[in-house]
């Protein structure tokens, strides 16, 4: 019983980790409080049920459709409306703003096209398999199986290519990025449309589970956001912790509690980690003054 | 004319509340996303107020507004020790957490099937507010006062002290101010504003339920106040007729609703990255920047 | 008014690289009524320890005496109101709010600056305000004398001001208040020459008009050797010289190590 609960949340904290990589990717690099990547999430989701139920593709085809698709969008947002803010030095409130703007948008085309009722990529019953007292359903082994794909592909591009330094020196430092010979426009290309894979991902494993509405965007994101600070801001791998660590906690208060008061309860860690270890688990407190 | 007066009603509410949001938005520089959780506090306080006791309007409004303003204490604690994106997550949190407790604490509020049958206002212990001409006029008469109440607060030397600490908030510290204790009373202004709002809608419309209350609620509120501006009065004014007149333009030319309702919306957000373009301090606002 | 350090010690933990000690046991007794210069190069930690006086860095180890009182529970708007001043490095002004409502900041005078004084004592709040208007006309009188054109500019954005400009008003705006000791972080750094000798004019005005106490990090040697007294040379996390200015300033090791010559 233990063991099946224990699982299940790192499934779950497998694709919060995915999400907040794709949100820590822009926050970190451009330091913009990219809410709009709950909108992109919805985005994804509903090109994903478009491909599939719609028009008939594989289920891996639709994936890469959305997974392809909702890169584009992220660039276009970047390119759109973040880059441009950027330019002319806009504060960080401002860009939080434009991005709460971004996210009504993309949120309300969803709602235009495709109405506010639940939608659900496949109809059909999913087989489950059973490995001794644990049993797993289908969907939640591709999630296991390409989320962790996913995130040791993220982790190897991180480490292994020279992008990993050069994301950490653009958040630093953007000028000194550009006089160093680098291109900040190419860099945020590349860091807007890995954030929209990730984000895709994550969306398009999860909705395969659990179906879709318009409004489910934020309400994941926070969950995510939540996993970026108790692994530790402005550091990758430490989205990964934390997304583990909180799908694991979310799945154990489950077991005491009705799953309503499950968002109140997340919220009660972030609050505790905010206070008490805002450097989040892998963080480390830094020189400030 | 019942409908023309019911947007008056609304208009007035949200007034209010654009203009709760203000306080630390705008005078004190200081973005928080959980005014629709002071909203709801205050909506639920008035609800069970005005079910339990047979009180005035100004009692029950007095009682509200400290019972937010106490709330809004945990808010300040969290600016004390947070800054920037951090604390703005941090109300985040508050509003999801308030929205978690008044959506499961069937006991107290009835989770998602909501309160009705709340009792209209009193006012001065004798009249019953009953229908929407008088709830028309009076929303008009609190909102005037707390449109009042901000305006002189702006300016007075602590509109000055918030401006001052929007600014550079360790300069203000080394000139011997308590910025600390300025923000807290700006948090508790704002809660107040907020949770006043919250009993005058819980009164009008006479049921409540936790979903008027959303993290998109507060997106709204403060959508509305950036596209009207931040900093005054006038952008707050603004700021509410924008978001409550545009739907029923939408209306009245004739759109159904499932195609009004989203493209409201993004009228909303486009105005929203327009504006972060053209005037970052919104329609009327103030100039923010040093 | 009396300001002595007592071994303050800072440590910066970081887990990557281990900790880091910036100051190893800082000793210093500010003269009372004196000029005391503090020089050292980059990143030794002068600001820092100007932080540690105004209360914005808290856990430091060691003592901050004002008086022979430890002020460690003081926060930083307390220990602003006991007397200690300060000027930081970089722009000055709140650029938000008028010259006058920047000097009127810098008042002890906080009357009105409670919400609930408006819709009790806005009356009062008037004849404060008109106070504190009278005295900064005064000072700019005073420093700038009557025909300057801060007087006509009193009403506009401090932001309209270049930044040599706001640092003036930035310590003229410390008159307003009644500090006795002044903590003043490079008060010459970005400023023109005509501007320096209007400063060094100010803080010499300060000294021997209202007996303040002047602590100042300054990086310009000519501009601490006109006005300095005395001269507290930190390296290595400590304070390695002190004395004279002229003494200081000649001694090999300080020549060596920081001005290189």
């Amino acid at each position: 019983m233990l063991l099946q609960f224990v699982i299940n949340g790192l499934i779950t904290g497998l694709l919060y980790s995915l999400l907040a990589i794709g949100f820590a990717l822009v926050y970190n690099t451009t330091k913009i409080f990219h809410l709009a990547a709950a909108g992109l999430y919805v985005v994804a989701a509903y090109i994903f049920y478009s491909a599939v139920s719609i028009f008939h593709l594989p289920l891996f085809a639709g994936a890469l459709v959305a997974v392809a698709a909702t890169m584009g969008v992220s660039l276009l947002v970047d390119v759109l409306v973040y880059r441009p803010l950027s330019k002319r030095q806009s504060s960080v409130n401002v860009s939080l703003i434009s991005a709460v703007g971004v996210l009504t948008i993309l949120v309300n085309l969803v709602v235009l096209v495709y109405g506010n009722a639940p939608k659900v990529v496949e109809n059909s019953l999913k087989s489950t398999y059973t490995f001794g007292h644990l049993i797993l359903s289908q969907p939640q082994v591709w999630q296991a199986v390409i989320g962790l794909l996913s995130v040791a592909a993220f982790v190897a591009f991180i480490h292994y290519t020279s992008w990993g330094k050069r994301f950490r020196a653009l958040s630093d430092d953007e000028v000194l990025y550009t006089t160093l010979g680098y291109n900040v426009n190419q860099t945020r290309t590349i860091v807007f449309l890995l954030s929209g894979a990730f984000v895709a991902i994550s969306s398009c494993l999860n909705v395969y589970e659990v179906g879709m509405d318009p409004n489910m965007g934020m309400n994941i994101l926070i969950n995510a956001l939540a996993a970026m600070i108790i692994g530790g801001i402005g550091r990758f791998e430490a989205c990964i912790l934390g997304g583990l660590t909180l799908g694991l906690v979310q799945s154990l208060v489950l077991m005491q509690l009705p799953s309503s008061w499950q968002t109140g309860v997340t919220f009660l860690i972030l609050m505790l980690f905010l206070f008490f270890r805002p450097q989040g688990i892998a963080g480390y407190k830094q020189r400030t003054v | 004319m019942n409908y023309f007066l019911h947007i008056i009603v609304l208009l007035n509410i949200y007034i209010i509340l654009i203009l709760g949001a203000n306080m630390t938005v705008g005078m004190a520089g200081l973005l928080t996303l959980c005014q629709a959780a002071f909203y709801g506090i205050g909506a639920y306080i008035g609800t069970m107020l005005l079910m339990q006791f047979d009180l005035p309007f100004i009692v029950i409004a007095l009682i509200v507004s400290v019972i937010t303003g106490v709330f809004s204490l945990l808010i300040s604690y969290a600016s004390l020790k947070l800054k920037n994106d951090y604390f703005t997550l941090a109300t985040l949190g508050f509003q999801m957490i308030i929205f978690t407790i008044l959506y499961n604490w069937v006991d107290v509020t009835k989770g998602p099937y909501g309160i009705s049958g709340i009792p209209a206002i009193k006012i001065l212990g004798l009249w019953s507010l009953k229908g929407v001409v008088p709830y028309a006029i009076f929303t008009a008469v609190v909102m005037c006062a707390m449109v009042g109440i901000f305006v002189a607060l702006k300016k007075s030397p602590y509109g000055r002290l918030l401006r001052a600490i929007r600014a550079d908030e360790t300069a203000v510290k080394a000139l011997g101010r308590n910025t600390s204790a300025a923000k807290t009373r700006a948090f508790f202004l704002s809660a107040a504003f907020s949770g006043i709002a919250g009993l005058l809608y819980a009164s009008y419309v006479r049921f409540i339920d936790p979903t008027s209350f959303t993290l998109n609620e507060s997106l709204f509120i403060i959508c509305a106040l950036f596209i009207g501006g931040v900093g005054n009065a006038k952008g707050s004014i603004a700021g509410a007729l924008f978001v409550v007149i545009l739907p029923e333009l939408l209306r009245f030319i004739g759109l159904p609703d499932a195609v009004a309702a989203p493209l409201r919306e993004i009228i909303y957000g486009l105005a929203l990255v327009v504006i972060m373009f053209v005037r970052p301090q919104g329609m009327l606002g103030e100039e923010m920047s040093k | 008014m009396k300001l002595e350090l007592q071994d303050i010690r800072l440590t910066f933990s970081n887990s990557r690289k281990g900790d880091f000690h910036l100051l190893q046991g800082v000793n210093l007794a500010v003269s009372e009524g004196e000029i005391t210069a503090i020089v050292g190069g980059n990143g030794t930690g002068k600001t820092t320890l100007f932080n540690i006086i105004s209360g914005f860095i808290t856990d430091y180890q060691g003592k901050v005496l004002i008086d022979g009182k430890d002020i460690r529970p003081l926060p930083t708007y307390k220990r602003a109101q006991a007397g200690i001043g300060r000027l930081f490095q970089g722009t000055q002004l709140m650029g938000n709010l008028t010259l006058m409502e920047n000097m009127k900041m810098a008042s002890v005078d906080t009357m009105g600056e409670h919400p609930i004084s408006p819709f009790i004592a806005w009356k009062s709040i008037r004849t404060h305000e008109y106070q504190k208007e009278q005295r900064a006309i005064d000072i700019i009188n005073k420093l700038f004398g009557s025909d300057s054109k801060y007087l006509s500019m009193l009403d506009q954005k401090a932001s309209a001001l270049s930044y040599g400009e706001q640092r003036l008003i930035g310590i003229a705006r410390l008159l307003m208040g009644e500090s006795k000791i002044l903590l003043l972080d490079e008060p010459t750094s970005g400023v023109n020459p005509v501007y320096i000798k209007t400063i060094a004019d100010i803080i010499r005005k300060l000294v021997e008009e209202q007996h303040m106490t002047v602590l100042l990090i300054e990086h310009n040697m000519n501009f601490v050797k006109s006005l300095a007294t005395n001269c507290a040379y930190l390296d290595n996390g400590k304070i390695m010289q002190y004395g004279q200015t002229e003494q200081v300033l000649n001694d090999e090791g300080v020549k060596n190590s920081y001005l290189g010559v």
